[in-house]
């Protein structure tokens, strides 16, 4: 069974978001990590292998310089090979963008399921994965908290609102992973040993037969802007009446929440 | 007297002794030649003082009452080995007798002898009724055990006997003169007839060869090698800090293919000899803070049982086979040995980790370092312990869930508890605090402030580093911190394991802090003190590195900094917890404690366990970001034992220590009480 597994590298969490102008996010010196329902999807990929035998493919985008740590990690977790599309055209890419550019990729490949995160969390917007099915001419399954393979279908296991919904669906698909899906592991040293030496191919528009009008963005970032600053806690003083009147008060005017 | 059927007798019995005694020790000392390779045969003056003070002088057994017992028993032992030579020359030969011993000097020595045989025999008995009538937890009641005490008491008396028989026949030996217990023996047999007293004297002296040599065959068979390998193992003892310790590992060496130890043949020889050392004192398992509050951990019964008879009985089976190692490399002969004898293959194949140790004695372990510190042959439980933590960590990723989160949070942001590495420095924002970065010639600062993960993040240890900023700036010492340049100092990494994360933050930091020509520390984190003074010179960092406390000492004695001792003192008793990090690391007892004494109103009060048997508040080790499932939580026994001081407030100097105390306070005690855990440096701050 050859799995591909779809990874993109995104901001740590806790990294101080910093804007260049008004429509770029600067990334200099921020840490970046795969994106940890990716590693779901990574983890997922490896427990199958080992039922199942096979490849466990990598794929992503960007630039080779900032991605590599992100792709070297799936290898030191287990995955075999990466491939990565990485070229100047893609610079400003939207979910469309990358739509195009995974789904080419993806088809040079050999594979039976795709996998990946249910949402990235830098931009939320769940997109991709749905976008290469749909490219790919297969089903696609989101949420899913476990994936049962039987031969040519598989059984998923899916987060639905107040309860689960259990789907089968024939291969090859794209299945997003939750995070209760699994507990990704942490590489062992030998694994990130052999991670160094495992192949990493990096494709340009021009290897996947696409031209920059092709995967030309859909769409056009007008303005970022970072969220108010949290204010400091307002302590009312006073004797306990008079002040949960006024808080009260409070909460109806300033707060406007009740 | 010997005719030479008697000599034939004796020689034979010499014989099948000498060989029964060779066979046993030979199997003994290929199972420790099992172990890797270690060059523990460097400075031999080091050694050899270490071997003075802990064997011949029995230094670390004197630290505790029955340790003269022990001392009494060690020397009287030494004499009475020493004694057997003309004791058997002179009754083989009696017509060529060790002339040199019949005169003053003779006399003297076994006067020497006589008393210590005699003390070694009261020694004996109180051992005895302290094991068996007393019965502390920490002596195990075996078998083992009571034929030691018996074997040496039977070559005692028969030697008392035989010696007493001889007198009352030849009264003017002058060798026996001054020997008290001989004379006793003597006059009380001196009423017995000449042939009686010849037969009597034969008798106990064949009895006493038979009790010798039986004993003899019997030490390398049973718990009693201790006798010949605590001293070897005192001799090549590591020479390194205690804090230094850990075994070093070199992760560029691409041969290696086994990180950490996960078969018992991976260990070193020098770790394997520890189990043989092992006399079963217990000091070790009273001082664990781990065994102390029933988690499954107890050094003691680690290294003298359940490492120990792994070894033999794997031992046993790898001779059998000439296999040296049970690991890739053999693993076609493995496959063979499976095949023919699955019995034995059970045996090679059992993992020192989870068939032999389990996952919570290993991760029980705090590395307080009370074990060793205590031990007195010179036994290393912690590395063996880190070794087995290593194999889980980087073969296995083996490692518990919370354990992963602070991981994956230094790896991101350079802290355990995962706040935004660019939030570094926040808490130095209004203070004024100078950064090396800003410097304009940072090697002329003259230390920098190694604030830690804690200082920089946690909400309780910022209010320490603020005190320390404040002593620094009154003081006008020159001195920088790194702020965001500065990452996890990597101590719980490494001792959960993590050598490879740990080298590379170590690697990160060295290169800032060389890039800045650092050359003096001083940090508020004894964690940090450790790694960065006792571990990053292995790495290429060389720092004179101080506690914060040992500093603010300096600067008040160097007259530095004054204090305000004129305010209304505020009467305040502090029970005072050393770190083990500080203590037992560093073995700096008494610069946070004179601090504290400086502060008009204060007391200070030891509690029961303290100074190198200080316990443990149960953050060390990597347990500060682990749950604490097993057995009574450690921290709130720690509390339990200051609280039974009836203190005001605990003194601390770790923040390990005090988020550990502190959340002890909130679950036991009423806030009410206003009982708070503090670091000396805020109440000196406090006389500014």
């Amino acid at each position: 069974m050859n799995i591909v597994v779809l990874v993109k590298q995104v901001f740590d969490t806790e990294a101080k978001i910093v804007l260049s102008g008004n429509t770029q996010i600067n990334a200099d010196g921020v840490t970046q990590i795969m994106n940890p329902y990716d590693e779901n999807a990574v983890e997922e990929a490896l427990l199958l292998k080992e039922r199942l035998g096979g490849e466990i493919i990598v794929v992503s985008m960007g630039t080779q310089k900032t991605v590599e740590p992100t792709l070297r990690t799936a290898l030191a977790m287990g995955a075999d090979r990466a491939v990565l599309v990485d070229d100047p055209a893609l610079e400003g890419a939207d979910q469309y963008t990358a739509a195009q550019a995974l789904a080419k990729a993806i088809s040079t490949q050999n594979y039976d399921l795709i996998l990946s995160g249910k949402v990235a969390i830098d931009d939320q917007s769940s997109q991709v994965p749905a976008r290469v099915a749909e490219i790919l001419g297969i089903p696609h399954v989101n949420v899913a908290t476990k994936i049962d393979v039987q031969g040519d279908k598989a059984i998923v296991t899916r987060e639905i609102d107040g309860g689960i919904e259990i789907i089968e669906t024939p291969l090859p698909a794209v299945i997003t992973a939750q995070k209760s899906l699994n507990d990704p592991r942490y590489p062992s040293v030998p694994g990130i040993m052999k991670a160094k030496k495992k192949e990493l191919k990096a494709l340009s528009l021009a290897d996947l037969s696409l031209s920059a009008e092709d995967v030309a963005a859909k769409m056009t970032v007008l303005e970022y802007s970072l969220p108010p600053g949290r204010q400091a806690g307002r302590l009312i003083p006073g004797d306990p009446a008079q002040a949960a009147a006024e808080l009260a008060s409070l909460l109806h005017s300033e707060a406007k929440i009740i | 007297m010997q005719s030479i059927p008697w000599l034939i007798i004796f020689s034979l019995l010499i014989i099948v002794a000498a060989v029964a005694f060779i066979m046993a020790l030979r199997k003994k000392v290929a199972y420790v030649m099992l172990g890797a390779p270690e060059n523990r045969f460097d400075r031999v003056p080091g050694r050899i003082k270490n071997f003075t003070k802990n064997v011949l002088l029995q230094n670390k057994l004197l630290n505790e009452p029955y340790g003269l017992a022990h001392t009494v028993i060690f020397w009287g032992f030494i004499f009475i080995v020493l004694s057997e030579i003309p004791f058997v020359w002179n009754e083989l030969f009696p017509e060529h007798p060790m002339g040199f011993l019949e005169n003053t000097f003779g006399s003297i020595l076994f006067m020497i002898k006589d008393i210590l045989a005699t003390g070694l025999f009261i020694a004996l008995i109180v051992a005895l009724i302290r094991r068996w009538i007393i019965r502390p937890a920490r002596l195990y009641r075996t078998m083992d055990a009571m034929l030691v005490v018996l074997f040496i008491m039977g070559i005692i008396l028969t030697d008392w006997l035989y010696a007493g028989a001889r007198l009352a026949l030849e009264p003017e030996i002058i060798s026996f003169q001054f020997a008290p217990m001989y004379q006793l023996m003597g006059s009380l047999l001196g009423g017995m007839t000449h042939s009686s007293l010849e037969l009597f004297g034969a008798i106990f002296w064949w009895v006493h060869m038979v009790v010798l040599l039986t004993f003899i065959v019997y030490i390398p068979n049973s718990k009693h090698l201790h006798l010949f390998a605590a001293p070897l193992n005192s001799y090549f003892a590591s020479l390194k800090p205690v804090g230094g310790q850990i075994k070093p590992m070199d992760l560029e060496d691409e041969s290696l293919t086994e990180y950490g130890v996960s078969r018992v043949e991976a260990y070193t020889w020098k770790q394997l000899l520890d189990s043989f050392s092992c006399g079963e004192c217990g000091r070790c398992m009273d001082n664990c803070p781990a065994n102390l509050t029933g988690k499954p951990l107890n050094p003691k019964e680690l290294i003298s049982r359940t490492l120990k008879y792994h070894l033999i009985d794997k031992g046993s089976v790898m001779k059998k086979y000439g296999l040296t190692s049970t690991g890739e490399e053999n693993e076609d002969k493995l496959a063979e040995i499976a095949e023919k004898n699955p019995e034995d293959a059970a045996i090679l194949n059992k993992n020192l980790i989870k068939d032999v140790v389990t996952d919570d004695v290993i991760w029980s372990c705090t590395t307080c370092m009370s074990c060793q510190i205590q031990c007195p042959v010179s036994n290393e439980h912690v590395n063996k312990i880190v070794d087995m933590r290593r194999y889980q960590a980087m073969m296995e990723g083996d490692l518990s869930s919370e354990l992963l989160i602070a991981l994956r949070n230094v790896e991101n942001n350079s802290n355990p508890w995962g706040v935004g590495s660019s939030k570094r420095e926040d808490w130095a924002k209004d203070l004024n605090v100078p950064l090396l970065r800003d410097a304009e010639n940072p090697e002329n600062i003259e230390y920098l402030y190694w604030v830690g993960c804690a200082g920089s993040f946690d909400a309780r240890s910022q209010k320490v580093a603020t005190a320390v900023v404040k002593i620094l700036t009154a003081a006008g010492v020159n001195y920088a911190i790194l702020g965001t340049e500065e990452k996890c100092c990597g101590d719980f990494v490494r001792r959960t394991g993590n050598e490879y994360a740990y080298q590379a933050l170590v690697a990160e930091n060295v290169e800032t802090m060389n890039g800045y020509k650092v050359k003096k520390i001083v940090t508020a984190c004894p964690h940090c003190l450790n790694t960065l003074k006792n571990e990053y010179p292995e790495f290429g960092g060389d720092y004179e590195v101080l506690h914060h406390t040992q500093l603010i000492n300096q600067l008040i004695n160097d007259g530095k900094l004054t204090l305000n001792t004129e305010a209304a003192p505020e009467p305040k008793r502090i029970a005072y917890h050393d770190s083990c990090y500080l203590g037992r690391y560093q073995q700096e007892f008494d610069a946070p404690r004179a601090l504290f004494n400086m502060v008009p109103g204060v007391t200070l009060v030891e509690m029961d366990r303290h100074h190198n048997k200080s316990f443990c508040c149960g953050a060390g080790g990597g347990r500060m970001w682990m749950e604490e499932h097993l057995g009574e939580r450690i921290n709130l026994t720690r509390l339990d034992q200051a609280l039974a001081k009836d203190p005001q407030a605990i003194g601390a100097n770790c923040p390990f220590c005090m988020t550990m105390l502190t959340d002890g306070l909130k679950e036991k005690v009423d806030p009410e009480k206003g009982l708070t855990v503090i670091d000396p440096s805020e109440l000196i701050a406090g006389l500014i």
